[in-house]
């Protein structure tokens, strides 16, 4: 085992804590076990994966903001940065969710695992200001269910990803105060296929809508260091209006005698909303070593109500999907304990309500309220580089609802494991 | 020091965590518990006929049949304490109708003055004789459904005599002993521990398809219904087997009579003015308006021997909507009468079916059966309803539950009905048997 080790030391940069390297090396092996145990598929429309520190707190990162994520959690907080720092990672999703059927007994989710990548880049521009660059993925929600499953008729594959680019400003107004700005373009995708209940006796018609767009909004936040133990932070992230004019909707296995209403393809569009969010946290150094967080989140659901597609030449093939979603928030509370210069260990809980309403609970979205467990560390191999790994169950609480769109009944049951590694350089 | 008490800690931490993970890993939700409650179905048995036995697309084909309700029923039953239930299936291919016909497939047929348009035609000149072939020397089956049977043909000996023209060959085909044994003798000797019965249907509907005319046809005396089905359920008494019965749906929501509305005449104000002028000679009581109006049809009762539709009476579904559409069906052509059924035709089938029921319901509460209240069933499908995403209407063909033929269910409807069964059932004997996922089963093959 030693040699090993001494082996693999010669592939670092620098020389290091062999204590690090050791605790880092048994809790990525672990991890790599449990996913290769655990095979399962991703989704949840918010990502808590995107960043290792915040991931490991449960979230709890708009009071503490003290890394370059603090980009995307809190703008206001990378004024604080003493360095340039670039940190790079990702965070595989894993979901998994079952429906019980009252006619035929569970069915579950296809296997999808998910690597979406994370990077954040800050850069003192003098005394007092930082630029900075935030690329990650906030909103992510994948569902494929078997093609011949109950809920065929709602869903059958329903994909949703973000990719937010955000350039940042931020400046210290005093030695207390931070506050940041940034401008985010989001680059959005759809997906969205179902099947129509009709068949040629062979197979059934099925309807597939892809498509892409960009869409604008903002990220500010504000740091308040109290004093040396407390600080205090507020963040407010604009929701976003993802206008997907342009897509294209295809059709398979149009009986003959419907081929007048059914185009093969046709421009479809839709329009879907991610919410407004204003985040409030604070955190307290309790002891040298260790540091409590607590933050609460609102998320301004309720301005998306349908998802309308439309298909352009066809107006009979619109559809709409009923969404009418509720306000909801957030807490969650998380402490950092440092173990050492070169170890520091997390980990943090939290409680998410869904914005979805029972009524209109859809196997695009499976959602519910969920309990998020979490922990990780930071393992600093020298003054410039270090690793941050985390883990995070999001254990979402059975849900029984029947649509009232679609008249569908049906329990849901759903498990998200985010397991993910940042790579950090300060300089 | 520090750092073995940390790693001793760390794994600690670490076996909590893998402990966490594997059981998160699988979100199988677990399924309700089944029972037959008070009930047994270890030996199911269905008597009926032709919406029993799984008849649909103007035949007896295998698709439907493998979905008739019986079977659905039976593989629900599955999930308590039924068996294996054999049905007596026919070939593959296009089945054998009551009229030696084939079954009907829907085909795009051009249309004399506008749009290609779906409509049902035989998929052969002739159905699969070969079907009429014995099958009943060994197997015994269970569903004892016959297209056909009026329910007094259930206690006939004749009614399974192979010859030509005397028995039925649904039933001859598969009896115990053809020409000797009854339907209801044939279930019995099975020891049957639970039946379902829906009798009936074919002592008023045999009438009602035909248009009120059919004089060989004429409907059964709510008398003979009740002391036929008297026979029949307290023979199944005796043998303390539990059931389930149905009731007689009224024809008014079933498609092949009201796909197309007494009313179903849509004139422009010029076509009403030319048609008024035209009967003005004939029968001047009739006269058309712009918008809907009340088809033509022959009548003896008037003086005139033509007169126009009166709300409610109803139109059978095998006039040619593309006749009514381009070459003035129902308008400066007359509907034959046979094609339609007036108001005294539907005051006997509806009292008859009033009559049929009560004595069903009395039945069922002095036999202790599960009462299958069928109107409501055909009211819902009539109205249109949303299952799983998918809306279903009688109006369209593409999402309807009833086959091609309008008449009988497809079977995604013997789904329907089965899921009428298990309430009853679940109900009555505290039962609790999952109802069936409607959209599970095949829907008509849309060309």
């Amino acid at each position: 085992m030693k040699k090993n080790n001494n082996n693999l030391l010669q592939f670092l940069p620098k020389p290091l804590s062999k204590r690090a390297f050791q605790c880092a090396y048994y809790t990525i092996a672990t991890l790599l076990f449990l996913f290769i145990i655990c095979q399962a598929s991703a989704s949840g429309i918010e990502n808590n994966g995107t960043a290792q520190k915040a991931m490991s707190l449960a979230g709890t990162f708009t009071g503490i903001a003290d890394d370059a994520s603090a980009l995307y959690f809190n703008p206001g907080g990378i004024a604080f940065s003493e360095s340039h720092q670039i940190a790079i990672g990702t965070t595989m999703l894993m979901r998994s969710t079952s429906f019980l059927s009252p006619y035929s007994g569970n069915h579950n989710l296809e296997d999808k695992t998910a690597f979406p990548l994370h990077l954040y880049a800050a850069f003192k521009v003098g005394e007092l200001s930082t630029v900075g660059l935030s690329v990650n993925s906030p909103y992510r929600s994948e569902s494929q269910w078997q093609s011949e499953w109950p809920g065929r008729y709602v869903s059958t594959y329903y994909k949703f990803t973000t990719t937010y680019v955000q350039p940042t400003y931020s400046i210290l107004l005093n030695e207390k105060f931070g506050v940041g700005i940034g401008g985010v373009i989001g680059f959005s995708s759809v997906k969205d296929e179902l099947t129509i209940p009709v068949s040629d006796g062979t197979a059934e018609l099925t309807s597939k809508l892809d498509a892409t767009t960009t869409s604008f909004g903002i990220n500010v936040g504000l740091l308040f260091k109290m004093n040396d133990e407390t600080s205090l932070g507020l963040s407010f992230k604009s929701g976003m209006k993802h206008d997907f004019s342009d897509g294209t909707i295809k059709y398979n296995n149009i009986p003959s005698s419907l081929l007048p209403g059914y185009p093969n393809s046709a421009k479809g569009s839709l329009v879907t909303y991610t919410p407004n969010t204003i985040s409030l946290g604070g955190s307290h150094l309790l002891t040298k070593q260790l540091l409590l967080a607590v933050e609460f989140k609102y998320a301004l659901w309720s301005s998306s109500d349908t998802v309308g597609v439309e298909v352009e030449n066809y107006p009979d093939r619109n559809y709409g999907v009923g969404l009418n979603h509720e306000n909801a928030f957030s807490l969650s509370a998380g402490a950092e304990y440092e173990v050492s210069d070169d170890i520091t260990v997390r980990a943090g809980v939290g409680y998410d309500l869904s914005p979805v309403k029972n009524d209109y609970l859809n196997p695009r979205m499976p959602d519910a309220d969920k309990y998020k467990f979490s922990a990780g560390g930071t393992f600093r191999f020298n003054e410039n580089f270090s690793i941050a790994i985390a883990y995070m169950l999001e254990n979402f609480t059975e849900r029984e609802s029947t649509n009232i769109q679609y008249n569908f009944n049906g329990t849901y049951k759903s498990y998200n494991h985010l397991v993910g590694i940042t790579l950090n350089y300060d300089i | 020091m520090i750092y073995k008490y940390t790693s001793t800690r760390l794994s600690l931490l670490l076996s909590i965590a893998v402990s966490v993970f594997i059981s998160s890993c699988s979100t199988e939700l677990t399924e309700p518990k089944y029972s037959d409650g008070d009930a047994d179905f270890a030996k199911y048995i269905a008597i009926g006929g032709g919406y029993s036995s799984g008849y649909g697309d103007h035949a007896l084909h295998l698709r439907n049949q493998q979905h008739s309700y019986p079977a659905i029923l039976a593989e629900r039953f599955s999930k308590a304490s039924g068996g294996e239930f054999i049905q007596p299936l026919v070939n593959a291919g296009v089945g054998l109708g009551l009229d030696s016909n084939a079954m009907s497939i829907l085909q795009i047929s051009n249309s004399i003055c506008g749009d290609p348009f779906i409509t049902p035609v035989p998929a052969d000149s002739i159905g699969d004789l070969s079907n009429a072939t014995w099958i009943g020397a060994v197997i015994r089956y269970q569903n004892m459904s016959v297209p056909g049977a009026m329910i007094a043909d259930l206690n006939k000996q004749q009614f399974g005599d192979p010859s030509p023209f005397v028995g039925n060959v649904f039933y001859s085909r598969f009896a115990i002993n053809p020409g000797q044994s009854t339907v209801i003798g044939d279930a019995l000797v099975q020891s049957p521990t639970f039946y379902t019965l829906w009798a009936g249907m074919e002592d008023v509907y045999s009438f009602a398809v035909g248009g009120g005319f059919q004089s060989n046809d004429s409907i059964t005396t709510v008398l003979d219904f009740e002391a036929s089905l008297n026979t029949i359920t307290s023979s199944f008494f005796a043998i303390s087997t539990q059931g389930a019965i149905a009731t007689i749906p009224t024809p008014d929501n079933i498609p092949y009579f009201s796909v197309i509305p007494w009313n179903g005449l849509e004139l422009s104000e010029s076509e009403a003015q030319a048609l008024t002028q035209a009967y003005a000679g004939i029968n001047p009581n009739m006269v058309f308006q712009e918008g809907n109006n009340g088809f033509v049809i022959t009548d003896n009762a008037e003086p005139s021997g033509i007169r126009q539709l009166f709300s409610g009476e109803l139109v059978l579904a095998n006039i040619s909507i593309d006749s009514i559409n381009c070459s003035g069906y129902g308008a400066t052509v007359p509907f034959p009468s046979r094609l339609i059924l007036d108001q005294q035709e539907l005051g006997l089938i509806n009292n008859a079916i009033n009559g049929y029921n009560n004595a069903i319901r009395s039945t069922a509460s002095n036999n202790s059966l599960a009462l299958v209240e069928m109107q409501p069933v055909f009211e819902n499908i009539a109205q249109g309803f949303t299952f799983n995403g998918a809306t279903y209407s009688n109006g369209q063909i593409y999402n309807s539950v009833y086959s091609s033929d309008g008449l009988y269910p497809n079977p995604r409807g013997n789904a329907l009905i089965a899921n009428a069964f298990i309430s009853a059932i679940n109900r009555k004997f505290g039962a609790k048997l999952p109802f069936a996922d409607i959209n599970s089963f095949p829907s008509n093959n849309i060309p």
